[in-house]
């Protein structure tokens, strides 16, 4: 039995005089403390690489390598997952958690094998990412060049 | 709480009824209760009932009430499919045992899992060797499972059936959400899908092991037959047993005088007989005369009156069913079961009191499975709003303790109220703690493709009825 309408709106009232709101400032406190952890770790290493004499734009790289390194280690023993339940987006947003969505399904899907399994899983929650990351960065460019006449950001930088 | 709300009955029965109320549910619709509303004609002993539980879930209120707790979520085998296929295979296996019988006893499996295309009940049943009917009822396949088990078992097709349900954290999070490492924040509402398997074995018990005790049993259950009031010891009795009946009083099963019983299907069947067929008994005292857990001790209660022998039998029967109805509020979001799957169960419980004609009140519980914490008080209150007032007893909060667990609103999967019905239910009801158990298993069906297409969530409810060894069905 599909309800109707008017039994949909009415049941939904219901359902919602029993529905927990979300514990929104928890949430956002935990996402703020590991999330803040996460990039107070990055802060560390870029400050150790530039101290070693690494120029900004390469210890800004390999930071993003070492925070990725370290998500997709504490995904391999099992903690990222632990993390992200308390943590939330502070856990999801930083590369760590990218690095989580692509290590969990390849861990996941091992078991069907390198091509269909690994292969073809790896992506399935990053992918979205990507797809529209790419496409955003498309659209942000259009945008840029409509404005500026050019794309190099260091001869606008320079301006 | 009908005080909280300014839902009117009227309103509300065509909510939760809908236009097919005056259809087959009323009492009275048939002597049998025909409609969805079934009455068994001979209450169904419940043999046995065993459980496997993963490690997280010994870890809940029911610790040590599991007959096996699972180390790791693997079993030995490479994959969680292949490992919840294992607990099936486990589950039936000791439940046969528990049962006193063996593979061969058993006419068939009705199994069910979560998984795509039964992964779990397919690959047991290529294992464990036995004819297999799959069943699909998400969190609801145990309701179901015994319910169909049940109907099996009194109509005569099959002496005994093992009914088997699992489920798989792992396995069902990488099937229906993501990946098991991948790190995710749930809402309060979101459920906890449970680890393990329970087996029920239903049907009539052998009165012996092996082909020698079948014809000891034999030999018993004429001895009843002849001997006293108990005229149908023998109704499950096997192959064997019905042969020597055919043998011995020719067919007189008076399916006309007795409509509720099993004489009808016996004189089908030509093996009935005198005892078969004459039902001088109630269906409430059939049960006394099975033999105990154990089979052999059949001869126990040979020539007991029937106030003997009922304490001689400690096994819970089923004895009425409602099939659940598809019910569909509208809700989408597949982290709200509870809510999705509410009304269904307020609906089931509605339709099987109306089919039974009774109240609440003749229920010692109602347990539901699984609203979980935010999902049981509104089905409360849509059943207040009809009327019924009732606290619930929800299986989903019964598998986990939530200050030590983090499983947000409670269990789920077909195994959380499987669970909690073979390890904590079923034994109050054997116990005779509870005369009379309705035992309410609630389904979500949807699909990983439906709900990613916008589809709501159409849920689903099958009601058992199971009464503790000596109260009348």
């Amino acid at each position: 039995m599909l309800a109707s309408a008017e039994q949909r709106q009415r049941y939904a009232a219901i359902r919602a005089r029993h529905k927990p709101q979300l514990p929104h400032l928890t949430n956002l406190v935990m996402a703020f403390i590991v999330g803040g952890s996460i990039c107070a770790v990055g802060q560390i290493f870029y400050n150790y690489l530039s101290g070693r004499g690494l120029p900004p734009d390469q210890a800004g790289a390999f930071t993003a390598v070492g925070v990725v390194v370290i998500g997709a280690v504490l995904t391999g023993v099992g903690l990222y997952d632990e993390i992200a339940r308390v943590g939330g987006m502070g856990a999801s947003l930083p590369i760590s958690g990218f690095a989580n969505s692509i290590v969990a399904p390849a861990m996941e899907y091992k078991r069907e094998g390198w091509v269909l399994g690994v292969g073809a899983k790896m992506f399935m929650v990053a992918g979205p990412v990507i797809v529209y990351g790419v496409l955003t960065s498309m659209i942000a460019a259009g945008i840029f060049l409509a404005v500026h006449g050019q794309l190099s950001l260091q001869s606008w930088l320079g301006k | 709480m009908s005080s909280t709300t300014t839902v009117a009955g009227g309103r509300l029965d065509r909510l939760l009824l809908g236009d097919r109320e005056a259809e087959g549910t009323q009492p009275g619709a048939g002597p049998l209760g025909h409609g969805p509303t079934i009455r068994f004609r001979r209450p169904v002993p419940v043999l046995a009932a065993v459980t496997v539980a993963g490690p997280f879930e010994d870890e809940g209120p029911l610790h040590g009430r599991f007959d096996r707790k699972l180390r790791d979520h693997l079993a030995g085998q490479r994959t969680w499919e292949m490992a919840e296929a294992k607990f099936q295979e486990m589950a039936v296996d000791m439940a046969i045992e528990a049962a006193g019988l063996r593979r061969s006893d058993i006419d068939a499996m009705l199994g069910g899992d979560l998984l795509n295309q039964l992964g779990a009940a397919s690959f047991a049943a290529r294992a464990i060797d036995l004819p297999m009917l799959g069943l699909y009822g998400a969190c609801s396949t145990c309701g179901q499972g015994l319910l169909l088990g049940a109907a099996l078992c009194d109509a005569g097709y099959f002496r005994r059936v093992v009914v088997v349900v699992s489920s798989h954290h792992h396995a069902a999070e990488r099937q229906f959400r993501f990946p098991t490492e991948f790190g995710n924040q749930r809402p309060p509402t979101a459920q906890w899908t449970a680890t393990g398997a329970a087996a029920f074995v239903l049907g009539w018990p052998e009165a012996g092991a092996g082909s020698g005790g079948d014809d000891a049993g034999d030999g018993r259950d004429g001895e009843r037959g002849r001997g006293g009031p108990d005229s149908r010891g023998d109704d499950g009795g096997g192959r064997a047993t019905r042969d020597a009946h055919a043998n011995g009083q020719g067919g007189r099963g008076e399916r006309g005088t007795s409509g509720d019983d099993g004489g009808g299907r016996a004189a089908r069947d030509a093996h009935a007989n005198g005892q078969g067929g004459r039902r001088d008994l109630g269906p409430g005292t059939n049960g006394h005369r099975h033999p105990g857990e154990s089979g052999v001790d059949a001869g126990a209660d040979g020539h007991g009156t029937p106030a003997s022998t009922a304490s001689a039998d400690r096994r819970p029967r089923i004895v009425a069913g409602t099939t659940g109805r598809v019910v569909d509020m509208g809700l989408k979001d597949p982290f709200d079961m509870g809510g999705a799957e509410a009304p269904a169960a307020a609906d089931t419980i509605l339709r099987h009191l109306r089919g039974r004609d009774k109240g609440p009140e003749h229920f010692d519980a109602i347990a539901t499975g699984d609203l979980a914490r935010y999902g049981r008080p509104v089905a409360e209150e849509l059943l207040g709003d009809r009327g019924v007032e009732v606290n619930l007893r929800d299986c989903g909060e019964r598998l986990y303790d939530p200050r030590r667990q983090d499983v947000h609103a409670g269990g789920s999967g077909a195994a959380c109220c499987a669970l909690v019905l073979a390890a904590d239910l079923m034994p109050k009801v054997r116990a005779g703690e509870w005369q009379r158990l309705l035992f309410v298993a609630t389904g979500a069906l949807l699909s990983p493709t439906s709900y990613q297409q916008g589809e709501s969530i159409p849920c689903i409810a099958h009601a058992v009825e199971i009464v503790a060894p000596g109260a009348d069905s």
